[in-house]
C-alpha cells in the first residue's frame, strides 16, 4: 500500500497518522496531495461522501489534528439552523486563534455578517498564510437551511477571498444536494466501504490481551462469515463482536477445548450467532439482557426472536408513559392536548369515537412496532 | 470611481443589501462597520445621498450585482427599482452591472423596473471548438515565462506540449469537452492531476490525467450501492422488480418485504430468513441513504411500513452495481437478472 | 402637567341670539364667553374685537378681527373673521416689497382671497388689541406687548397698500369698543406683574437649556404670553388626539420649521436688532417679557462696557442707548430660548451662533448704520416704489445681493442663509438645518437643485449619528465635456437629460394643470388618478406641471402652495408614507402611527389660513395594504372640508381602483382620472428629434425605424432612447478610426437586434455535445409520451439510446444530472428540486421548434 509521504510534513507524523487510519491510506494520501502544503490554496470546496462508518469524520479529524492544520469542525445536526451554525463556526475560529483568549459570543444571523466577521477573525489570527479548513459534518442538513447557505459555503473562498477550504461530509450523493439555481461544483471524493479484508484487519486490532491474536482473528473470521451478509457497518460489527466473544471463548474457559480446535468452538458459538443474527441493528435489549438470554438457552428451538424476551414487566405508570410516547410518535402535535389532558374542551362525538378506537387498535399493535417510537 | 460588490448569496434581502451598500460607500451614518438606523431610515438616507450628487460634482458609483437573479426575488424589487431609477435620472452617476446565468432574467423584472432597465445585455457563451479547448488546456498548464527556474519551466512546458499532442489525453479531453464546455470543470480536473506532482514525481503525466478523469467519470450512486450489504441489495432488487411490475408506481415497505419473502421461499439457498424488524432496519438504512424516497413526507396517519416510496435508482445502475459487487451470492444475481418469468 | 393639559376650555354664547336666519337656521350672537377651568378666568369677546386664532403650529397664532358669531343648524359655533397677516406669513420673496424693517408687533390688514374667513369658535384663543397707525409714525412704547399689535398697511397677496381711510377709522373705533371691555383682557394680566427677581431666576433657569425644565417653564411662566397659551391648547389637542405626549415629543411638536423662531438665523438677529434700534418693539414676545424684567435690573449692566462706548459713539441719547444695550443683552438669551424650544440637540450650536451674533453687535452696529439709514431714506419713497415694485424686483435683487455680501463678511452661516434667500420659498427647513450642522450644510447646499431641497431629511434623527449628512464622496477627476457630436448626442439622449419641454404630452399637461390650478384657486381639495404603462412620461409630466405652478405662484398668478412627493417604490412599507409626508410637510420625524394621527389632525381640523398642499403619490399600487387603510386615509383627507389637499396619484394600471381597491377607497378616489396612452411612433420620433434638437447625429429614417419598432412593441420612451443611445455607441465604435459619421440604419438595426434577440438559440448552439443530445432526448421523450413533461429517468433512457446511435459512450447518471442541472440553471429547462434525483420532472422553457431549429443546422 502507498506509504504516506509529503514534503510539507515530517515523516514521523505521517507514520503516526498512517498507524491511526488503517485501510484509509489511499484516501489520506489523496487528501494530502489535494491539500498540498500549508499555505497552498486548495479546492474551494470538497465534498466527501461514503457509507455510514466508512471513516469520513474520523479520517478528517485525525488528519487535521495530527498535522495541526487550522480547522473548524462543525456537525450540522448539532447546529441545525444557519444562525447557530455560523455563530458556532465563528466561535471556534476565535477559540483556535491564538491571541484572542476570551471567546466573546458574536451575534450573526445573516451570511453577509458572517463573511464580514469571518474576514476579521482570519485577519486577526497569525495564519493568513495557512489554509483554513471548515469541515461541515452531516452536510445533508444544509439543505434544510436557507437556500443561500449551501451555495455560499461552496464558494466561500471567493466570497471572502481568504485561503479557506470548505469540506462537506455526508452519506448522500452530491446529486441530491445540487441547488436549482446552479452553483459552484465542489470536488467530490468517495470514501469506499471497507472490504471484508479491511473489516477483518480492523476488527482484529482490538483483541483482548488475555487471548492470542490469531485466536481472536479466527473468532472475527467466524463472526464476519456469519454477519457479513447482513451488515457491513463497522460499528455494528464491533458491537456484535464484543457481545458474543465471551460466549465464544466459554469452552476455552471451561477447558473443554483449546484455542486451536476451531470446529468445537464453532459448534459452540453457532446457535448463539444465529440468534444474534435476528437482532442485528435492533438494540432491543441491553447487553446484560443478552447475557441472561445466552445463559438460559435450555429449552430448544425458541427461534421466534428476541421480541418475546423483551416483554419485560414494566411498572404500572411507566406502561402508560410508554403508550403515551407511542401515541405521541404516531399522532400530530396538535392532538397531544386531546389525548393527554383530562379536560381538553368538548370535542364532537364522532371523531372522539374515531380517536378512541384508533388508540385502541394502536395499542394492540404496540408489541410489534415498538421500535417505531424509539 | 467607487465600486460596490454585492452578491445575491450574501445580501439576501434589501435590508441587508442597503446596509452593505452604505457600508461600502462609507456614508456618514456608518460607524466602524455598524450601520445605524432602521431599514426605512437607511433607504431614505441612501436615496438622499445619491440624489444630492450630480454628474459634474460627485464621483460615479459602479454597482456589481452578482447572482442578479436572486436580487430579483427581493420584496417589490425595491433595490433594483431605485438603482435603475437613479441611473436613469440626473443624480449621482451610477452604473449597475448584473451578473447571472439565467437567460430568462428579463421576464423576472417587474414591468416598471424593466422599463427603467437599459436593455443592454451581454451574453458570454463559451463558443470555442475543440482546438481552442486544447489551446486553453495548454495555456492553463504551462508555466509563465517569468518563472524563476527557466530550465524546469522549459521541461515542464515541453511536457505539457507533449501531453496536448498525446492521443489518449486528447480523447480524455474530448470526452470532457463533449460532456461540458465550462472551464471550471477543466480546472478541477487539471488541479486534481497537478496535485499529484511532487519532488519525486516532478512532471505531470498522462496517467495522472486519466486517474483524474476516471475520478470524475464514476457514478456516485453506483458507489453507494456498492457499499450495501447483501440484505439491502436484495431489498433493492425487490424494489426493482416491483418497479418493473407496476411500471414505476410507488411501493411501500410491506410490498417490498413480501417480494423479498417470495424470493427467500422460492430460490434462496444461502440467504437466511430474517426477522421483519431486521429487514425494516435495513430498509430504513436505505431510506437514510436516500436510495429510497418517500413521495409524501412521513405523515402522521400512515405507519412507517405503509409509507409510499420511490426507488431513486435506475435499472442499469443496479445491474452495473451488481456486476461490480464483491462476492455477491449467485442466486441473488440470478434473481436480479431474472425477468418476471418466475412469478 | 397632564392634568393641566386636560383642563377644558368652555365656549358659551354671550347673551341672547340677536338675529336668527330662518332659512339657514343660524343664530347670530354678539359675543362669546371663553371660560378656562385652570386659570379660573372667564373672558368675553364681542363682535368687532381683535382676537388670536390658533394656527397649525402653536408658536404663532394668527391675528384676526371678529366680524360675526353664529351657530349653525348643527349647533356648531362659528365665527367670521377678518384676517391680519403677521410678517412671517408673508412669503420671503414678497417681504422685500415693503422697504422697511417690520417689527414682530406689526401686522398687515389681510385682503388675500385664498383664506376662508369662517372658522370654528374653538380656535379662538383670546382677545388682543390692534392699533391702526399711519405709515410715517413710530410705534409707541406699548404697556403689554402680548396684547397689542399695530397695523399700518394692508396686504393683498401681491403688494402692500396703505390702509384706506374707512378701514382705518373702522379699526380705530373697533379698538375703542373692544379695548373698552375692561376685564376681558386684564383677566390675563396678573401673571405679568411678577417681581423682577422671580423673572430673573426664571431666565437663568431658561438659559440653562434642559429640555424638561424649559418645558415646565413654557407651561408655568408664559401663561400670559400668547405663544405659550396657544401652545397649551395645542398640546391639549395633542393630548386628546394622542395618549399623553412626553415632554420631548411635545417640544418636537411645537417646533415646526415654519415658526418664526426656527427661522431667525444669525443675520436676521442683526436685522431685528437694528430694527429695534429704530422701532422700540422688541423682537420676540418672549423677549419682550425679558425687556420688562431688564428695566427692573437696568441699574447694573455688567457685561456691556465694550458695547456701550461704541454705541455711545453711534447714539447720543441715553434712552437710545438703553434700548440698544437691552437688545444686545437680549439676543443671546432669546436665541438660547429658541434653541431650547426647538427640537433636541441643536441648542449648543445655536448657542455659539447666537454668541457670534452677540459679539459682532459691537463691531457691526456702526457698519449697519449706513444701511439702516439708507433704509430710512427708502422708507420715505416707499409709496412710489410700491407702485412700481413689481417692475424693479430685479434691481432689488441686486441690492439684496449687496446686503448678502455685506452680511456674509460677518458670519459664515449667514452667508448660506442669504444666498438661498434668493432661490425658493422652501429654504426655511434648510436654513434652520444649517444651524444644526453648519459644516455639512455648506457641502450639501452647493449643487442642490432647488426642487429637491425640501426632501432633505433633518439630521440628528435619534438613530443616525448626529451630523450624518447623506452625501456621496466628490469625484476627483472632472467630468469630461462631450468631445464629438455623437457623444453630445448620447448625452442628450440619456433618459436623465432634462428636456426643455415635454413634447406630445401637451393636452395631458393642460388637463392636469387646469385641475390643480382650479383646486388651488378655490382653495379646496381633490384628487386625480393618473395611469399609463411605464415610460409614457406620467411622472415627468406631473413634475412639469408642478414646476409651472410653482413658477406661477412665485409671480403671484396663483396662491402659493406646498408641494410634497412620495413614491411607493421608495418606501420600505406602506405606512412609511405617513412618516415621509409629515416630514416633508413639517420636517418632524416621528413613528408611522404618530405621523398618521398628526396628519389626520392637520387635514381634518378646520385649520384656518393653511397653504394648499399638493401631494404626488407615485407608484400608488405599492401603498396597498390588506386593510387598505393607507390608501383610504390618503383619499379621505382631500374630501374633508378643511383639508386643502390636492392629490395626484400615479400608477401603471388603468383599472387599479377597480382591481385592488375596496369600494370605500375607490369611491373616495373619485372619477377624475387620466390615462397616458403609449406613444405612437410619430410622437416617439418627435421626442427623439426634440432631444437632439437640430443636431445632425441621426439619419431621419433611422429615427423613424427606431420609433416604429418601439411603438409596435411597447411605446416606451425610455426604451426608445436606450436604443438610440446604443446605436450611437455602435456608430462611434465603428467610426473610431475613420472620421466620425452619423448614425445610419445599419447601426440602429444592430442595436435593435442586440436588444430584442432572444439568447436561447445562441445558448443552445454553444452548449456542449451531451447537453445538446440531452435536449434531443427530451424532444424524443415528449414525442413518445405526447406530454410536454418528462422525468429525468425517461429522458436518460432516451439519451442512452441516442448515444448508442451516435456510437459514443453514454454518460453516467451523475453526469446526466449534472447536465440537467446546468441546463436548468440557465433556464433552458425548468426542473424540479434536485433531491428527487431521477424522478424530477423536466420541462422545456422554450418552444420545441426553437430547440429543433437551434439543433438542426450543424
Amino acid at each position: 500500500m502507498p506509504n504516506l509521504e509529503h514534503p510539507a510534513y515530517p515523516s514521523a507524523t505521517l507514520l503516526h497518522l498512517e498507524s491511526l487510519v488503517p485501510c484509509r491510506e489511499s484516501q489520506v494520501s489523496m487528501l494530502l496531495s489535494i491539500f498540498g502544503e500549508r499555505q497552498q490554496f486548495s479546492f474551494p470546496s470538497i465534498f466527501i461522501y461514503g457509507h455510514t462508518s466508512s471513516g469520513k469524520t474520523y479520517v478528517m479529524q485525525t488528519l487535521l489534528n495530527t498535522l495541526q492544520l487550522p480547522h473548524v469542525f462543525v456537525n450540522c445536526v448539532e447546529y441545525f439552523t444557519s444562525r447557530l451554525l455560523l455563530e458556532e463556526i465563528l466561535i471556534q475560529l476565535q477559540s483556535c486563534s491564538s491571541e484572542t483568549k476570551q471567546t466573546s459570543h458574536v451575534p450573526c444571523d445573516t451570511f453577509n455578517d458572517f463573511v464580514r466577521l469571518f474576514k476579521q477573525a482570519v485577519v486577526s489570527r497569525e495564519l493568513q498564510d495557512q489554509t483554513l479548513y471548515i469541515v461541515l459534518d452531516r452536510a445533508e442538513q444544509l439543505r434544510e437551511m436557507e437556500a443561500n447557505i449551501l451555495p455560499a459555503f461552496l464558494r466561500l473562498q471567493e466570497l471572502t477571498d481568504r485561503n479557506v477550504t470548505v469540506v462537506l461530509l455526508s452519506e448522500i450523493v452530491w446529486e441530491l444536494f445540487r441547488p436549482n439555481t446552479g452553483c459552484f461544483e465542489p470536488f467530490t471524493l468517495y470514501f469506499p466501504d471497507y472490504s471484508i479484508g479491511h473489516l477483518q484487519k480492523i476488527l482484529s486490532q482490538n483483541h483482548p490481551p488475555e487471548y492470542s491474536v490469531d485466536f481472536y482473528a479466527a473468532y472475527i473470521n467466524i463472526l464476519l462469515g456469519v454477519f457479513y451478509m447482513v451488515c457491513r457497518d463497522l460499528k455494528e460489527l464491533q458491537h456484535l463482536a464484543a457481545l458474543n466473544f465471551s460466549k465464544y471463548c466459554e469452552p476455552v474457559v471451561r477447558g473443554e477445548a483449546s484455542e486451536r480446535d476451531t470446529r468445537k468452538l464453532w459448534k459452540n458459538i453457532e446457535p448463539h450467532l444465529k440468534k444474534a443474527m435476528q437482532t442485528v441493528y435492533l438494540r432491543e435489549i441491553s447487553s446484560s439482557q443478552w447475557e441472561r438470554l445466552q445463559c438460559d438457552d435450555r429449552e430448544p428451538g425458541q427461534l421466534k426472536g428476541l421480541s418475546a424476551h423483551t416483554h419485560v414487566e414494566l411498572p404500572y405508570y411507566s406502561k402508560f408513559l410508554l403508550i403515551a410516547a407511542y401515541l405521541a410518535s404516531y399522532n400530530p402535535v396538535r392532538t397531544d392536548k386531546r389525548f393527554f389532558l383530562k379536560h381538553h374542551g368538548k370535542i364532537r362525538k364522532t371523531n372522539f369515537m374515531k380517536k378512541h378506537e384508533k388508540i385502541s387498535n394502536l395499542d394492540d399493535e404496540m408489541g410489534t412496532t415498538r421500535d417505531g417510537s424509539s | 470611481m467607487k465600486n460596490h460588490f454585492l452578491s445575491g448569496l450574501l445580501q439576501t434581502n434589501d435590508k441587508v443589501a442597503l446596509k452593505e451598500i452604505t457600508r461600502q460607500l462609507h456614508l456618514e451614518n456608518v460607524v466602524g462597520d455598524k450601520v445605524f438606523g432602521s431599514f426605512a431610515e437607511n433607504l431614505a438616507f441612501l436615496l438622499e445621498a445619491l440624489r444630492k450628487g450630480d454628474r459634474t460634482s460627485s464621483c460615479p458609483v459602479l454597482f456589481i450585482l452578482d447572482e442578479f437573479d436572486l436580487f430579483v426575488h427581493h420584496k417589490n424589487q425595491t433595490l433594483l427599482y431605485n438603482l435603475f431609477d437613479i441611473s436613469q435620472s440626473a443624480q449621482t452617476p451610477v452604473t449597475v452591472i448584473g451578473l447571472t446565468c439565467r437567460q430568462d432574467i428579463l421576464e423576472l423584472l417587474e414591468k416598471r423596473v424593466k422599463s427603467r432597465f437599459s436593455h443592454r445585455q451581454i451574453y458570454l457563451m463559451n463558443s470555442f471548438d475543440f482546438k481552442q479547448y486544447i489551446r486553453i488546456f495548454k495555456e492553463q498548464l504551462s508555466l509563465p515565462a517569468e518563472f524563476p527556474d527557466e530550465s524546469f519551466a522549459q521541461k515542464w512546458n515541453n511536457n505539457v506540449q507533449h501531453l496536448s499532442e498525446d492521443k489518449t489525453v486528447q480523447d480524455m479531453l474530448q470526452n470532457l469537452f463533449h460532456y461540458t464546455k465550462d472551464l471550471r470543470s477543466l480546472h478541477l480536473l487539471l488541479m486534481l492531476a497537478v496535485s499529484n506532482v511532487a519532488v519525486h514525481h516532478p512532471l505531470i503525466t498522462a496517467s495522472d490525467l486519466h486517474e483524474a478523469s476516471k475520478h470524475y467519470r464514476m457514478d456516485s450512486k453506483a458507489n453507494i450501492v456498492h457499499g450495501l450489504s447483501v440484505l439491502e441489495i436484495c431489498l433493492i432488487i425487490a424494489m426493482k422488480h416491483l418497479n418493473d411490475v407496476y411500471e414505476g408506481e410507488p411501493f411501500n415497505f410491506q410490498m417490498v418485504y413480501n417480494e423479498f419473502q417470495k424470493f427467500i421461499q422460492r430460490k434462496a439457498h444461502c440467504m437466511y430468513n430474517f426477522e421483519k424488524p431486521v429487514v425494516m432496519k435495513a430498509f430504513e438504512h436505505l431510506l437514510q441513504l436516500e436510495l429510497v424516497k418517500p413521495i409524501e413526507r412521513p405523515s402522521v396517519r400512515t405507519q412507517r411500513e405503509y409509507l409510499l416510496m420511490k426507488l431513486l435508482l435506475d435499472n442499469n445502475q443496479i445491474m452495473d452495481a451488481l456486476q461490480a459487487y464483491p462476492n455477491c451470492p449467485t442466486d441473488v444475481k440470478q434473481w436480479a437478472a431474472s425477468s418476471l418469468s418466475w412469478l | 402637567m397632564n392634568t393641566r393639559q386636560q383642563s377644558k376650555i368652555i365656549y358659551s354664547w354671550y347673551g341672547k341670539p340677536m338675529s336668527s336666519d330662518r332659512k339657514l337656521r343660524t343664530f347670530q350672537y354678539k359675543g362669546i364667553l371663553i371660560k378656562s377651568e385652570r386659570s379660573r378666568t372667564e373672558t368675553c369677546i364681542q363682535v368687532g374685537e381683535f382676537i388670536l386664532v390658533e394656527g397649525e403650529n402653536a408658536d404663532q397664532p394668527f391675528v384676526a378681527q371678529l366680524l360675526d358669531l353664529y351657530e349653525d343648524g348643527a349647533q356648531q359655533k362659528h365665527a367670521v373673521v377678518q384676517w391680519f397677516s403677521h410678517i412671517t406669513e408673508i412669503p420671503q420673496n414678497k417681504r422685500k416689497l415693503l422697504k422697511r424693517e417690520v417689527s414682530p408687533q406689526e401686522v398687515f390688514f389681510d385682503q388675500v382671497s385664498g383664506y376662508d374667513t369662517d372658522i370654528a369658535v374653538e380656535t379662538i384663543i383670546k382677545s388682543v388689541m390692534v392699533i391702526p397707525l399711519h405709515l410715517g409714525e413710530e410705534l409707541p412704547i406699548p404697556l403689554n406687548k402680548e396684547q397689542t399689535f399695530y397695523v399700518k398697511q394692508s396686504w393683498d397677496g401681491k403688494c402692500f397698500k396703505a390702509l384706506s381711510p374707512d378701514t382705518f377709522s373702522k379699526l380705530k373705533e373697533a379698538n375703542k369698543k373692544g379695548g373698552g371691555i375692561p376685564y376681558s383682557s386684564n383677566s390675563f394680566l396678573p401673571s405679568d406683574i411678577i417681581s423682577p427677581l422671580k423673572k430673573e431666576r426664571e431666565r437663568v433657569v431658561q438659559s440653562a437649556t434642559k429640555p424638561k425644565n424649559v418645558e415646565l417653564e413654557i407651561e408655568s411662566k408664559h401663561s400670559a404670553s400668547k405663544s405659550s397659551l396657544a401652545k397649551e391648547r395645542h398640546s391639549q389637542r395633542m393630548a386628546n388626539g394622542i395618549k399623553t405626549p412626553t415632554a420631548r415629543k411635545k417640544l418636537q411638536l411645537n417646533s415646526p420649521t415654519r415658526s418664526p423662531k426656527g427661522r431667525i438665523p444669525g443675520c436676521e438677529v442683526l436685522e431685528l436688532l437694528d430694527d429695534d434700534w429704530d422701532t422700540v418693539a422688541p423682537l420676540e414676545p418672549s423677549a419682550t417679557k425679558r425687556k420688562v424684567k431688564f428695566t427692573g435690573i437696568l441699574g447694573s449692566p455688567p457685561k456691556i462696557p465694550c458695547t456701550n462706548d461704541k454705541s455711545k459713539s453711534t447714539f447720543d441719547t441715553a434712552e437710545h442707548w438703553k434700548r440698544f444695550s437691552d437688545t444686545i443683552r437680549l439676543s443671546p438669551y432669546s436665541k438660547v430660548k429658541d434653541s431650547s424650544e426647538k427640537a433636541k440637540n441643536l441648542n449648543m450650536k445655536d448657542d455659539t451662533i447666537s454668541l457670534i451674533g452677540h459679539q459682532e453687535l459691537g463691531s457691526c452696529s456702526p457698519v449697519l448704520t449706513p444701511r439702516s439709514r439708507r433704509i430710512c431714506a427708502q422708507k420715505t419713497s416707499a409709496r412710489i416704489t410700491e407702485q412700481i415694485s413689481i417692475l424693479n424686483t430685479l434691481e432689488l435683487n441686486q441690492e439684496e445681493d449687496f446686503l448678502s455680501s455685506s452680511d456674509s463678511s460677518y458670519s459664515s452661516s449667514s452667508e448660506e442663509e442669504e444666498n438661498d434667500v434668493l432661490c425658493t420659498p422652501e429654504k426655511k427647513t434648510k436654513s434652520s438645518r444649517m444651524f444644526s450642522t453648519p459644516k455639512s450644510s455648506r457641502k450639501s447646499s452647493v449643487h442642490t437643485p432647488a426642487k429637491t431641497l425640501k426632501k432633505t431629511p433633518l439630521p440628528g434623527t435619534p438613530k443616525t449619528p448626529r451630523n450624518a449628512t447623506p452625501e456621496i464622496p466628490r469625484r476627483n477627476h472632472e467630468a469630461l465635456k462631450p468631445a464629438s457630436i455623437l457623444e453630445e448626442a448620447r448625452l442628450r439622449l440619456h433618459v436623465s437629460a432634462i428636456p426643455e419641454s415635454l413634447p406630445c404630452r401637451e393636452e395631458e399637461f393642460q388637463d392636469i394643470y387646469n385641475f390643480v390650478e382650479s383646486k388651488l384657486i378655490d382653495g379646496t381639495g381633490g384628487c386625480m388618478y393618473i395611469s399609463g404603462v411605464p415610460g409614457t412620461g406620467k411622472t415627468a409630466t406631473v413634475h412639469e406641471v408642478i414646476r409651472c405652478l410653482q413658477q406661477a405662484a412665485e409671480n403671484d398668478d396663483l396662491p402659493s402652495f406646498q408641494f410634497v412627493e412620495i413614491n411607493g417604490m421608495k418606501l420600505t412599507d406602506p405606512h412609511q408614507a405617513y412618516v415621509q409626508i409629515l416630514e416633508l410637510l413639517t420636517g418632524q420625524k416621528v413613528t408611522a402611527t404618530h405621523a398618521a394621527t398628526l396628519l389626520a389632525k392637520l387635514f381634518n381640523a378646520p385649520g384656518p389660513k393653511r397653504k394648499t398642499t399638493v401631494l404626488i403619490v407615485d407608484e400608488l399600487d405599492l401603498l396597498w395594504t390588506r386593510k387598505q387603510n393607507v390608501m383610504y386615509n390618503l383619499f379621505d383627507w382631500p374630501t374633508q372640508k378643511h383639508s386643502k389637499l390636492i392629490i395626484l396619484a400615479i400608477a401603471n394600471t388603468m383599472d387599479l381602483p377597480e382591481r385592488i381597491m375596496m369600494n370605500r377607497v375607490a369611491s373616495r378616489l373619485g372619477l377624475t382620472r387620466m390615462s397616458f396612452q403609449p406613444y405612437t411612433y410619430k410622437q416617439l420620433q418627435q421626442i427623439i428629434s426634440s432631444r437632439l434638437n437640430s443636431m445632425k447625429a441621426f439619419e431621419e429614417d433611422a429615427i423613424q425605424l427606431v420609433s416604429r419598432k418601439v411603438a409596435a412593441l411597447s411605446g416606451d420612451a425610455r426604451r426608445c432612447l436606450d436604443i438610440c443611445r446604443r446605436a450611437t455607441e455602435i456608430c462611434e465604435f465603428a467610426s473610431q478610426n475613420r472620421t466620425p459619421e452619423i448614425v445610419r440604419m445599419a447601426h440602429v438595426t444592430e442595436a435593435i437586434d442586440e436588444m430584442f434577440s432572444s439568447p436561447y438559440i445562441n445558448a443552445i448552439r454553444n452548449a456542449s455535445l451531451h447537453e445538446q443530445i440531452f435536449l434531443k432526448a427530451i424532444l424524443a421523450e415528449f414525442r413518445r409520451a405526447g406530454v410536454e413533461e418528462a422525468t429525468v429517468q425517461q429522458v436518460y433512457r432516451q439519451h442512452v439510446v441516442l448515444c448508442r446511435i451516435e456510437g459514443m459512450r453514454s454518460p453516467t447518471v451523475s453526469e446526466i444530472l449534472a447536465i440537467c442541472s446546468r441546463l436548468g440553471a440557465c433556464r433552458l429547462l425548468l426542473v424540479e428540486s434536485s433531491n428527487k434525483y431521477l424522478h424530477m420532472r423536466v420541462r422545456l422553457n422554450i418552444s420545441q421548434d426553437d430547440v429543433m431549429y437551434a439543433l438542426k443546422d450543424e
